[in-house]
């Protein structure tokens, strides 16, 4: 959190007129939602051919104030689908979800005004106007009122560190990418939201940026109580900034919890990391037939070759492999036994496809 | 009220930014007026005979047709912003923010036009003041105030149908460029701006009598003509204002059926 502002003037900078708060213990309620995109695939001159895409099949999942929850997923999984269903800008064909207690399709207007999104880093605001005459104008959107808009925006502008970075007044299509992320993250606290739904927000982002942002959220969900909904692929940030993960696989939730717990789930496999100085022929057979799991090579920055081999036990096939890879001629340059990672529970879920997670 | 006098003051914002931090657009909304003016007359003594015109129509030619035009364009900038909106949100990338505002869509809609209407308006009376001067002197200038006066009330009137059509267009076939094609000419027709109602054939009457503008313009015809009597004039206007009224829950339905279209598909992001 360093170079963090501090969040204690935040309170003071709260809109007056926002939606009373009650306490909902579950923010976000989503229960069998389905959705099936209906596509025209062009097949011929003249003809063309539809296309049925089970983006949702049925999925459900409780979110409750003060807590980050990452939604992970494969591209094409439903996890931006179910962003926009929870936002309103898609209507689900069955299943209900509700927002701070508003049903996302009947109570639409409302479930607005108790969410901030942030749905593309990179886009969504008028490039001709400035950083703060853009919050201006999605501020009037919302329905803010101009005297609390002013000072709103320039605490925002202070807060999400586009003051310092001279980007308040500067025009909206000179800005980078990270301070683009910094204006997305500014609208979506615009009306100080109970809730917030960030679709991948630090995207492309710098180190800077993406560590302010995350502190943010982080602060904002530990200190402020908001429930947040964090898409990513980066599993270093989801395990920095989620307190609980939920899994999706083809429209269909796979794996909840936190992360310790996901892990937890993995069958209790390991993986030996080799660096060689290359990859002879007949290596990776050889060690797959003692009936081991081996991922595909890759290389490192200082050009070893890496490979992992899944064991349960690695300690009791080290000897065989370095042996399989010393009788070829190749030196073992370094060799380490890793623990499972976010990243081996993502893989293995999403390659079995099967539901079986934590508690969540 | 409140809400949609903000909302006016942020679009105003958007405009001024849209126009005045890009110095050839803004170079070129000031001389359009006079670029237009000059287009359209020397089309006309090209193709046409002043005498002619003056004789049947019973006006100047330039009078009429300058008249005219300026009533037509501050009117076609409501359908134009009207219908541009949408694209411009949807590639910009800023329609999910703005679907997802508590703001109702028809609200915003009505509130998008007015600031380049009014700068439409302003710049356009730059170039119809001193015209209206040089042909009928200080009368003139009296007859375009009402004229700009009338192009308020015809860009008013206009709204309802503007967003029923243009959104009721997108529902039909999606956003596209060529939709706001399709129905420029079709109004630049109907209106009855360069040819006068009262001359049309009677179908075309008909179709032009749907058209609240197309009231307003044959009331600044008739008074440039000076056939303007205090009853046609307030027929044509009552009849105009029915209009609106008649065209209301057709706006508030097409915005409803986009809105509900851009859900069904899924904002785009």
């Amino acid at each position: 959190m360093d170079g963090m502002l501090s969040l204690d003037s935040f309170y003071e900078h709260r809109p007056v007129n926002v939606l009373e708060r009650e306490t909902v213990r579950d923010a976000i309620v989503a229960e069998k939602l389905v959705k099936r995109y209906i596509t025209k695939k062009r097949a011929g001159l003249f003809r063309s051919r539809t296309e049925v895409v089970d983006a949702l099949k049925g999925i459900s999942f409780r979110i409750r104030a003060g807590e980050v929850v990452g939604l992970l997923g494969p591209n094409g999984a439903g996890k931006t689908t179910t962003i926009k269903i929870l936002s309103t800008l898609l209507l689900p064909d069955s299943g209900r979800a509700s927002v701070w207690g508003y049903d996302v399709v009947r109570e639409a207007q409302k479930v607005r005004r108790v969410i901030g999104i942030m749905l593309s880093v990179e886009k969504g605001f008028y490039g001709r106007l400035t950083g703060r005459e853009n919050l201006i104008y999605f501020g009037s959107l919302y329905g803010m009122e101009a005297g609390e808009l002013k000072r709103r925006v320039d605490y925002l502008l202070d807060l999400v560190g586009l003051e310092e970075l001279g980007g308040s007044d500067r025009l909206y299509e000179e800005y980078s990418l990270g301070m683009k992320a910094r204006l997305a993250l500014a609208r979506a606290l615009l009306r100080d939201p109970p809730v917030l739904l960030l679709d991948e927000p630090t995207l492309g982002l710098d180190p800077p940026s993406a560590r302010r942002i995350r502190g943010l959220v982080r602060e904002l969900a530990t200190r402020d109580g908001k429930a947040v909904v964090y898409t990513s692929h980066n599993m270093f940030e989801v395990e920095l900034v989620c307190d609980r993960i939920i899994l999706i696989n083809k429209g269909e939730v796979v794996a909840e919890g936190t992360p310790e717990e996901l892990k937890s789930t993995l069958p209790k496999v390991r993986t030996l990391e080799l660096h060689l100085e290359r990859i002879p022929e007949g290596l990776i057979d050889e060690i797959r037939s003692y009936g081991l799991e081996v991922r595909e090579p890759t290389q490192a920055p200082d050009g070893l070759f890496v490979l992992r081999v899944l064991a349960r036990r690695p300690e009791e096939i080290l000897d065989d492999v370095v042996r399989a890879a010393t009788s070829r001629g190749v030196d073992v340059a370094r060799l380490r036994i890793e623990e499972p990672t976010l990243e081996d529970v993502f893989v293995y879920f999403t390659e079995r496809g099967t539901r079986d997670g934590g508690s969540g | 009220m409140g809400g949609l006098v903000n909302l006016i003051r942020a679009e105003m914002m958007l405009v001024y930014a849209d126009l005045f931090r890009r110095k050839s657009v803004i170079a070129v909304y000031l001389v359009w007026p006079y670029i237009t003016t000059a287009l359209v007359l020397m089309m006309g003594y090209a193709v046409g005979s002043p005498q002619a015109f003056a004789e049947r129509v019973g006006v100047e030619a330039p009078l009429f047709v300058v008249v005219g035009s300026y009533l037509l364009f501050s009117t076609m900038a409501v359908v134009d912003d009207i219908m541009w909106r949408p694209i411009y949100d949807e590639s910009s990338g800023t329609l999910p923010y703005v679907v997802s505002s508590p703001t109702r869509t028809v609200v915003h809609y009505i509130s998008i036009p007015v600031p380049r209407f009014l700068f439409t308006l302003l710049l356009g009376a730059t170039a119809l003041l001193p015209l209206l001067l040089i042909y009928r002197g200080l009368e003139g200038v009296l007859v375009g105030t009402v004229v700009v006066l009338l192009s308020v009330v015809s860009a008013s009137a206009f709204v309802p149908l503007a967003m029923a059509l243009g959104l009721g267009l997108y529902v039909a076939g999606g956003e596209s460029w060529r939709a706001i094609g399709f129905l420029r000419p079709l109004l630049l027709m109907f209106m009855g701006v360069y040819y006068p109602r009262w001359l049309m054939s009677l179908p075309l009457y008909v179709i032009s009598s749907l058209l609240p503008p197309a009231h307003c313009v044959e009331v600044v015809q008739r008074i440039v003509v000076g056939l303007a009597e205090a009853r046609t004039v307030t027929v044509s206007l009552s009849i105009a204002l029915a209009l609106t009224v008649v065209y209301s829950p057709g706006m508030l339905r097409a915005a409803r059926a986009w809105e509900l279209k851009k859900l069904r598909e899924g904002v785009k992001t």
